[in-house]
């Protein structure tokens, strides 16, 4: 097949993924408690259809769109990297320290004296993970040593944020830190968009350029090397842009598991397994599915809120369990 | 483990209260070796924040083994100065069974730890939540029955009544409209001591009218649309403690949506226990009310 033909297919793959998640963002902005009409998005004035709008249903959607996008981004890029489909932003420990590094700056009231402080914390915290787990997991990580290396990364980041609930001075400080752990987009605000946006389009602009390396990678280091990729650069990139996505991402919305790890996987089979490709199928993906997923938090009736990073989690944890055993038979 | 606790409704909880009250009475007798010089003050141990207020509203000071330690900035803050130098307790059963109390007096968060200690021949009397201010006063003349201090606790209903006839009389004819509104949408619905305050205080509770039962999440969305004139800010906290969901309550849709409804910062220690703190917290929130009408007016 040619690469016109590629060309063609991706296109309509991308159209009618763009398609999906523009139908989405309306339901998403139509679906709440009060029954409000889509004009009050272009309403002036303080009425409560504007303000309810305005500010309310339009952040949730702008930060599902992208936390969505570039949670799927990332872990498509993290697959192509680690050269392993059970890569993703969760599993390898990456949410869990970018929420370390966001209560950390929530905790101690850095927040409120500068916002910044907290998506800039989350960053490090993810750069911190990922760094890690390159070096503990080496250049051609089997699934084991991944996943181990995930769990331990993880699992630290998990005990600092535990001493932290536990060396809270009241219960509504540890209520509030772990609520927030769960993941929401509810109640979020432009501020929390504007906050956020800058870091994701970067972090975004870093995954997007790689495709081609990442490609070249498929077919192993040596040959990706005189392919002319300077693969240092490549790993910076690819480490920088998931820091900065995925922590700004947690900075505001909590942990949202499973997005990274579900989206490349469904759509691998449509763009022939080719890395570049997925890149920006994964995005519209995404953004797709997190939507939906918060489309569903607000429509599944339950008598308290049902927290988004919950409902990727039972979705999202089956599903890696079937990965797992379908990869381990074919590795054996 | 769950299962020992009392799930009941609360007419259970006050019939166990009184025969738990008519038996400690009883065995006092029998027991001569752990009484306290005067036969009819039993020694109490409290291990709850609000059996903690119950204690020092009601008890003689050689009446009180110990409180329990923590809780005080949010249960204690106003009888801190009198709090000093009473012997704490950590809610331990250990202490439970060494202090050897005749009464251990707890609510319903520590029960697991009150079993356990009854297990080992210690009295226990469970305190539970009033839901309106009527329950909450007949446990005040209940407690205080249990301490041999039915003098102190009639005054302390007296002191209630007071509190509410005073803001009864200070009432205008149409209520303020209000909510207490935490972070992340926390509410006091119907059927809460809250409510029950907040209706002798003079405020029509938003949360109740919105068919909120209990305590519960109320949308923003919803109080949006529901428009309350007052918004009562519980939580509010030391400076330096952690705080996660702090820019909740200055989202910019409650700035934008609710310009008029003022903002008032109310201490949750006035209204978690049915004690002492009752009619501080009718007069006090009365007397808010009222200066936010006078002040309503002038600007009209």
């Amino acid at each position: 097949m040619t690469s016109l033909s590629f060309a063609r297919r991706d296109g309509r793959l991308l159209l009618l993924l763009g398609l999906l998640v523009a139908v989405l963002s309306v339901v998403s902005l139509a679906v709440g408690p009060t029954e409000i009409p889509l004009s009050g998005l272009f309403e002036s004035g303080d009425g409560p259809n504007a303000i309810i709008m305005q500010e309310l249903r339009l952040p949730r959607v702008l930060l599902a769109l992208c936390v969505g996008g570039t949670l799927g981004l990332a872990g498509a890029a993290l697959q192509g990297l680690l050269r392993n489909p059970l890569a993703e932003p969760g599993l390898v420990g990456a949410s869990s320290s970018a929420a370390l590094g966001a209560v950390l700056v929530l905790y101690f009231g850095i927040y409120n004296l500068f916002p910044l402080a907290l998506p800039v914390a989350a960053i490090l915290g993810a750069l911190a993970a990922v760094g890690l787990l390159y070096l503990l997991a080496g250049r051609n990580p089997g699934v084991m040593t991944l996943i181990l290396a995930g769990i331990a990364v993880s699992s630290l980041a998990g005990s600092v944020i535990s001493l932290a609930i536990n060396m809270s001075p009241n219960p509504h400080s540890a209520a509030e830190i772990v609520f927030w752990l769960l993941g929401s987009l509810k109640d979020r605000s432009m501020d929390h968009f504007r906050l956020a946006l800058p870091f994701m389009v970067a972090g975004t602009a870093l995954l997007l350029t790689s495709g081609a390396a990442l490609d070249a990678l498929t077919l192993g280091e040596d040959t990706a090397r005189t392919l002319g990729f300077n693969l240092g650069r490549v790993r910076f990139f690819l480490v920088a842009g998931t820091a900065l996505t995925v922590g700004s991402g947690v900075a505001v919305t909590g942990a949202i598991g499973f997005i990274g790890l579900v989206v490349p996987h469904l759509l691998r089979p449509f763009v022939g397994y080719q890395p570049r490709r997925l890149l920006p199928a994964s995005l519209l993906g995404g953004m797709a599915l997190l939507l939906a997923a918060d489309i569903g938090v607000r429509l599944i009736p339950t008598q308290l809120e049902l927290k988004l990073g919950v409902l990727t989690s039972l979705v999202g944890a089956p599903f890696f369990l079937a990965l797992v055993l379908k990869t381990r038979k074919v590795m054996q | 483990m769950l299962s020992f606790l009392p799930k009941g409704p609360r007419a259970t909880g006050l019939a166990l209260l009184a025969l738990l009250t008519a038996t400690s009475m009883a065995q006092a007798q029998t027991h001569p070796r752990v009484m306290s010089p005067r036969v009819m003050s039993p020694r109490v141990m409290s291990i709850d924040n609000c059996a903690n207020q119950y204690l020092m509203a009601l008890a003689d000071r050689e009446q009180i083994v110990s409180l329990a330690k923590g809780g005080d900035q949010t249960t204690l803050a106003f009888l801190s100065a009198r709090v000093e130098g009473v012997p704490r307790n950590h809610r331990t059963v250990e202490e439970m069974v060494a202090a050897r109390p005749d009464i251990l007096l707890t609510g319903q968060w520590a029960m697991s730890a009150a079993k356990v200690a009854k297990h080992f021949g210690v009295r226990v009397v469970a305190l539970e939540a009033p839901r309106d201010i009527a329950q909450a006063r007949r446990q005040i003349l209940d407690v205080a029955h249990l301490l041999g201090q039915e003098e102190r606790g009639r005054a302390l209903v007296a002191d209630l009544d007071q509190s509410l006839a005073e803001a009864a009389a200070r009432r205008k004819q149409h209520r303020t409209e209000g909510v207490v509104y935490r972070s992340g949408g926390y509410a006091y619905g119907a059927d809460t001591l809250v409510d029950s305050i907040m209706d002798g205080a003079g405020i029509a509770n938003v949360a109740a009218r919105l068919g909120l039962r209990r305590a519960g999440n109320i949308d923003m969305e919803t109080l949006l649309v529901a428009r309350p004139q007052v918004m009562l800010d519980d939580q509010a906290r030391d400076a330096r403690d952690p705080r996660i969901a702090t820019d909740f309550l200055a989202h910019p849709a409650l700035r934008r949506g609710l310009p008029q409804a003022t903002r008032i910062q109310f201490p949750m220690a006035y209204w978690l226990c049915g004690g002492e703190a009752l009619p501080m917290a009718v007069s006090s929130l009365a007397t808010l009310v009222s200066e936010r009408d006078a002040k309503r007016e002038d600007v009209r």
